[in-house]
């Protein structure tokens, strides 16, 4: 009895915890950035800095300093992207790693237990389950190119890891990641909730000898939505006709 | 080896071979892979067909050259997803619409650009803005 007093009493003294940031909104794609002070702190410091996110995408045989292991080399040097452009492949969907950073728009719902960012790039929609501690999934669950994505609050930073992703681009040039992949993003709000900037860190032990992060900014653009995307593979016929 | 060191070996190849297995195939085109991002080019032709569809619109087009002949050339724009936000549409360009495109050129030197921006005759922005900014070239 006196102990649950004590409690009560502990828990009547501790301030009320603060909302956290609130993220919701629509997001144009913001300025090129080549890190961020407050986000830095928490990327490794052997994580290379991938500086393709936004305006630039780099050539054939150029990763951006992430390191393949030799087998993903090998790929990566047989690569035709020409071969490679075909109906079946033309509106394949890139998971998170690659669809994040490109010069398209998200939309962010935020709760308490579920948050959802819808990607206007390919009609992608990712859902981050709420909560420290979340159970791990087995490793042979599905794996899709949004992943398995779990997330909280570390003071005013939105940390979500997400596994399960199935094996897409990372760079859209021939280096692609495996199953393995294990994303780490951050994010936060920035010039008063006008500005939101992740980081997003690529772990992959099958494919990459290295980490690697990319910095991603957003505007905050209210009073527009994700448009439809509705890709047309028929797209690819353009690069066989003459 | 033992047998639990030995059975972690088995599961870890067979989960290096599972994730070999799954390798993707190329999804949306590179820009950077299929056009040389140091050059511009300009032409200037009469509208044959305009598609307006992701991942990339798309504009024929038909080029007189300086003896009279005619060249086709083909353009694509970047996402009409994101051109909706400046003014694009499906109708913007019609057929037999005298335009000036600006972009980037096709790396295997094919008559083949990406836009960076479309002007009508009188020099007016197709869709009231320059389409192609920073940022957008993927």
């Amino acid at each position: 009895m006196k102990r649950a007093a004590c409690l009560l009493l502990l828990a009547l003294a501790l301030p009320v915890g603060a909302a956290p940031p609130d993220l919701s909104g629509f997001w144009m794609p913001g300025r090129e950035i080549d890190s961020d002070p407050e986000l830095a702190k928490f990327v490794p410091k052997d994580a290379v800095v991938m500086h393709d996110t936004g305006a630039k995408e780099f050539g054939l045989m150029d990763f951006g300093g992430l390191k393949p292991k030799p087998d993903a080399l090998a790929r990566a040097q047989a690569w035709n992207p020409r071969a490679g452009l075909t109906i079946s492949t033309a509106c394949l969907i890139p998971s998170i790693v690659y669809a994040l950073q490109g010069p398209f728009p998200i939309e962010i719902y935020q709760g308490r237990d579920l948050m959802v960012m819808r990607l206007e790039y390919m009609d992608m929609a990712r859902v981050f389950v709420m909560g420290e501690n979340l159970p791990d999934w087995p490793a042979n669950a599905p794996h899709t190119k949004v992943g398995y994505s779990r997330a909280h609050w570390e003071g005013e930073q939105l940390v979500v890891v997400t596994t399960h992703l199935k094996a897409a681009t990372i760079t859209n040039n021939g280096l692609d990641h495996s199953d393995a992949m294990v994303v780490t993003e951050r994010y936060r709000l920035a010039d008063g909730g006008k500005t939101l900037i992740a980081s997003q860190m690529y772990e992959d032990p099958v494919v990459l000898e290295n980490r690697g992060v990319r910095y991603i900014t957003w505007r905050r653009t209210p009073g527009d939505h994700v448009h439809a995307y509705d890709c047309d593979p028929s797209f690819a016929e353009e690069y066989a006709k003459p | 080896m033992n047998k639990r060191l030995l059975s972690g070996c088995i599961t870890g190849c067979c989960a290096l071979l599972l994730a070999l297995a799954a390798m993707p195939a190329l999804a949306h085109h590179s820009f950077a892979v299929f056009f040389d991002q140091d050059r511009t080019v300009t032409v200037t032709g009469v509208v044959q067909e305009f598609q307006f569809r992701n991942p990339h619109g798309l504009i024929r087009i038909a080029v007189q050259k300086p003896d009279g002949a005619e060249e086709a050339w083909k353009a694509e724009t970047n996402s009409p997803s994101i051109l909706e936000r400046r003014g694009w549409d499906k109708d913007v360009l019609k057929v037999g619409d005298r335009i000036t495109i600006d972009g980037w050129p096709a790396r295997d030197g094919s008559h083949y650009l990406r836009v960076r921006s479309v002007k009508r005759a009188d020099g007016t922005p197709v869709g009231g803005v320059a389409i192609q900014a920073t940022g957008e070239q993927k």
